[in-house]
């Protein structure tokens, strides 16, 4: 009995609780969707990070950035596919503020924390981009090793492919801010998941490329957004 | 439902089904066919429960209801029916979880982004009154503490 004159609505399609589906006889995890997905343990990217410090050096940063923008675009086109297969209309044609929902949703359920964006300096091109509790700080500690900030590249790259993607323009993210690293112990593993947050400033990257050698300086988040702001 | 059972079942867990537990399950079960009946109900009523609401809103609220464009009432009208038909789907699995998780906490974050707090808190009162008008007491009480949820996350 449809007699509803209004078809189908979509709604929240990454529900935490629907999106993820395990298979206990095949032994995958998959998306509501079918497509598969794997949990990347906390040891893999602490590995990853710390390979690159011996390897690399500080060099090991920029290394980071490309592997988060790589990840981050393709990140992006496998997402921007899903929704706009539920959706039944194209990332473009959704208006921005759910878009923005949405993509808040999509960073829980793939366990990457939580997402705040701060849209108050958007006609000076930039967004700060705050994530909480993200797998995507874990390793970053291993800047210390060689030099005097973490390494928040990884994140940077992952946040800036997702921005250029979506706005079609060179986008580049800049961690301006973090919380104090939580204690480890001797394997390099912290004991309990703890509360972090790192924020980032987010623009064109004629910008961002500005605001490096700032946050090398000491520079944070409020100073440099004035900076930039005053003086575009 | 769903919550309930996945309580139940992790409660349960290497044991027997606790006595409390089954009673809660008897108590969520009895009240099924009523709850199936209202389902159905609610799915009929859908297109009159939103037109009154909007006629509602026209004569609370003619300000507001004046400034919306057509392309407003349209939005509206989607949205609405979406909390409609979530709020009658938990009601009829009695799982206000559900709700939150598959619906609120999504669409509270986009109402607090375009401020339509206030907004909604009319168009919500609107709704709650045009089910109350559409459906026999008995029906309408079983919907009422599902929309009260919607109508209070999606106005504050």
């Amino acid at each position: 009995m449809t007699t509803n004159s209004i078809p189908s609505i979509p709604g929240n399609y990454f529900s935490p609780r629907f999106y993820v589906k395990s298979d206990p006889a095949t032994g995958l995890l998959s998306t509501r969707k079918g497509d598969r997905l794997v949990a990347v343990p906390d040891f893999l990217l602490r590995s990853i990070h710390r390979a690159l410090q011996s390897e690399a050096g500080q060099a090991g940063a920029l290394a980071l950035y490309t592997f988060g923008f790589s990840w981050g675009g393709s990140f992006y086109d496998h997402i921007r596919g899903e929704i706009e297969s539920y959706q039944g209309k194209t990332i473009m044609a959704t208006n921005a503020v759910e878009f923005f929902a949405t993509m808040r949703q999509l960073w829980t359920v793939h366990g990457m924390g939580t997402l705040t964006i701060d849209f108050s300096d958007r006609q000076h091109g930039l967004l700060v981009v705050t994530t909480e509790n993200s797998i995507l700080t874990t390793g970053s500690e291993m800047g210390l090793k060689s030099g005097n900030l973490p390494w928040h590249q990884l994140q940077a790259g992952f946040i800036a492919a997702w921005f250029s993607r979506w706005a079609g323009k060179d986008i580049r993210a800049c961690a301006t801010d973090w919380s104090v690293q939580p204690k480890q112990n001797s394997d390099g593993v912290s004991s309990s998941i703890q509360e972090n947050y790192t924020r980032f400033i987010v623009g064109v990257t004629s910008k961002i490329q500005r605001v490096e050698p700032w946050v090398k300086q000491g520079m944070r988040t409020k100073e440099i957004l004035e900076k930039l702001t005053a003086n575009p | 439902m769903l919550t309930l059972l996945e309580n139940v079942l992790d409660r349960a867990d290497g044991s027997y089904i606790t006595p409390d537990d089954l009673k809660t399950l008897d108590r969520a079960i009895a009240s099924w066919q009523q709850r199936r009946q209202t389902y159905d109900l609610i799915q009929a009523k859908e297109n009159s429960i939103l037109e009154q609401m909007m006629h509602q809103v026209q004569t609370s609220a003619p300000d507001m209801a004046a400034k919306m464009s057509p392309d407003g009432v349209n939005k509206c009208n989607r949205d609405m029916a979406l909390v409609l038909r979530y709020c009658a789907t938990a009601m009829l699995l009695q799982d206000e979880e559900l709700l939150k998780d598959r619906l609120l906490y999504w669409m509270q974050n986009i109402m607090i982004a375009l401020q339509k707090q206030r907004v909604n808190d009319v168009l919500y009162r609107a709704l709650r009154k045009s089910v109350q008008e559409n459906l026999p007491k008995e029906n309408a009480d079983l919907l009422s503490p599902y929309l009260e949820i919607a109508h209070q996350w999606l106005s504050q």
